[in-house]
């Protein structure tokens, strides 16, 4: 193997859960996030000269990232329409008929999910980036390519949304208890 | 709660804010119940996500798959892979196709030492087990003679990465009582055995087929080779032909 090919082995692919978790939660889709981070995967092996004295990990979240784009645009362009701040998502409603705590317990994690699922792409984004990676604010800017600001301002809007799907959640669940 | 505050509360949670901002931050949490609040609500919505968001597992098979397509164009050497949780997906399948041979493969396979049925069990084993290679690695220069020094015949083991097909390693089996090669290679997701042993075969090219399993058999330099696997019949007689062509 050539010092890419081990460059490649030692830097990138350590990374490539991370790489699936994203490209998973951005389409939505196993099979679809495959082909991604495969794709992605060997444009990393292209573009690995270009990675000096940078973390690897947010590196490769940003060609996942505009590797997922690219492929959105050219698949599924209309989940890209609702990319502005100021489109709302659909809140996953509760089922109605989950009898027992666990039960809503295990509900509260699935619709929690769906929330998120539900976010647009661009809230969505920051959110798993933030709250599952850890990145700082100044890295999601670079993987997502926007400003701090707007970095911000998503997070925030994405946060107020899942809180109130929670606060939906948990009504739901509170009426399931006073039975 | 005013915009800026609200950006504010989320830099405050997520540590991004400055030594002296956050000190002033602080102070004016102290004085503000609505922002205390809120910072209450943020940080109970933030633990939720990380607790309870999906962290989706990579299929273990993905990171075989680019390494097969990323060392492709490459000379090999010795290489790891973390194979057994690969398999595991396969082996549940593997049980339920299991349950369905039966004998008959043993009909299709008169005149035959071992029997085809041994020969596909054996690769059925490997796959439930998922003990596939007792030497791991997709250096050929490796598993020939680690195959001979243990089995006193050399079988030929191609690298044949360039053509798709990656070397996953070699192992003992038995057939018949007797030890026998078993050479592992990969085609994505598809596993599939070699198993080589003294003697040509009968036939000059025999092949059997049940339920999803092809297998091509071929002789070589004074051995068998019998090549399974669930990969489709054109790509396995492919890659019989680069194996028995390969030298």
């Amino acid at each position: 193997m050539d010092a890419r090919g081990r460059r490649f082995e030692q830097l990138v692919v350590p990374h490539l859960g991370a790489a699936f978790n994203f490209a998973r939660w951005l389409t939505r889709n196993d099979h679809d996030a495959q082909d991604v981070v495969q794709e992605a995967a060997l444009r990393s092996l292209r573009f690995l000269d270009g990675l000096r004295g940078e973390e690897a990990r947010p590196w490769l979240l940003g060609i996942v990232r505009n590797t997922t784009w690219t492929w959105l645009q050219a698949n599924r362009p209309a989940e890209l329409t609702s990319r502005d701040d100021d489109s709302e998502p659909q809140i996953a409603a509760p089922p109605s008929d989950e009898p027992e705590t666990s039960a809503i317990r295990r509900a509260e994690a699935r619709l929690l999910n769906e929330a998120i699922t539900a976010l647009p792409p661009a809230l969505r984004e920051v959110i798993v980036l933030r709250e599952l990676e850890d990145l700082s604010y100044q890295q999601i800017a670079q993987i997502a390519g926007i400003p701090i600001g707007t970095v911000m301002s998503r997070l925030a809007r994405a946060r107020r949304l899942l809180s109130q799907s929670v606060k939906v959640i948990e009504a739901a669940a509170d009426r399931q208890e006073m039975r | 709660m005013n915009r800026d505050d609200e950006l504010r509360l989320h830099a405050y949670l997520d540590g991004e804010l400055g030594a002296t901002e956050a000190v002033d931050f602080e102070r004016r949490l102290a004085e503000d119940a609505e922002l205390r609040k809120g910072l209450v609500e943020l940080r109970a919505i933030g633990e939720r996500i990380r607790n309870q968001a999906r962290y989706h597992e990579a299929p273990s098979h993905l990171r075989t798959r680019i390494l097969a397509r990323t060392r492709r164009a490459e000379p090999r050497r010795r290489e790891r892979f973390v194979l057994w949780p690969a398999l595991a997906g396969i082996a549940a399948a593997t049980v339920v196709l299991a349950a369905w041979f039966g004998p008959a493969l043993i009909q299709q396979a008169v005149g035959w030492q071992p029997p085809l049925q041994e020969v596909l069990d054996a690769h059925l084993r490997a796959n439930l087990g998922t003990h596939w290679v007792d030497v791991v690695s997709s250096d050929r220069h490796t598993v020939k003679p680690w195959l001979s020094a243990h089995l006193g015949f050399s079988p030929n083991v191609p690298d044949l990465s360039e053509q798709g097909f990656t070397l996953i390693g070699g192992r003992l089996d038995v057939l018949d009582a007797k030890p026998v090669a078993a050479l592992v290679y990969q085609r994505r997701q598809h596993m599939i055995s070699v198993f080589v042993w003294p003697g040509e075969p009968a036939v000059a090219s025999p092949s059997a087929q049940r339920r999803g399993y092809h297998m091509i058999g071929w002789g070589a330099n004074g051995l068998t080779y019998w090549a399974v696997s669930d990969l489709n019949e054109n790509e396995l007689r492919d890659f019989a032909r680069l194996l028995s062509s390969a030298t």
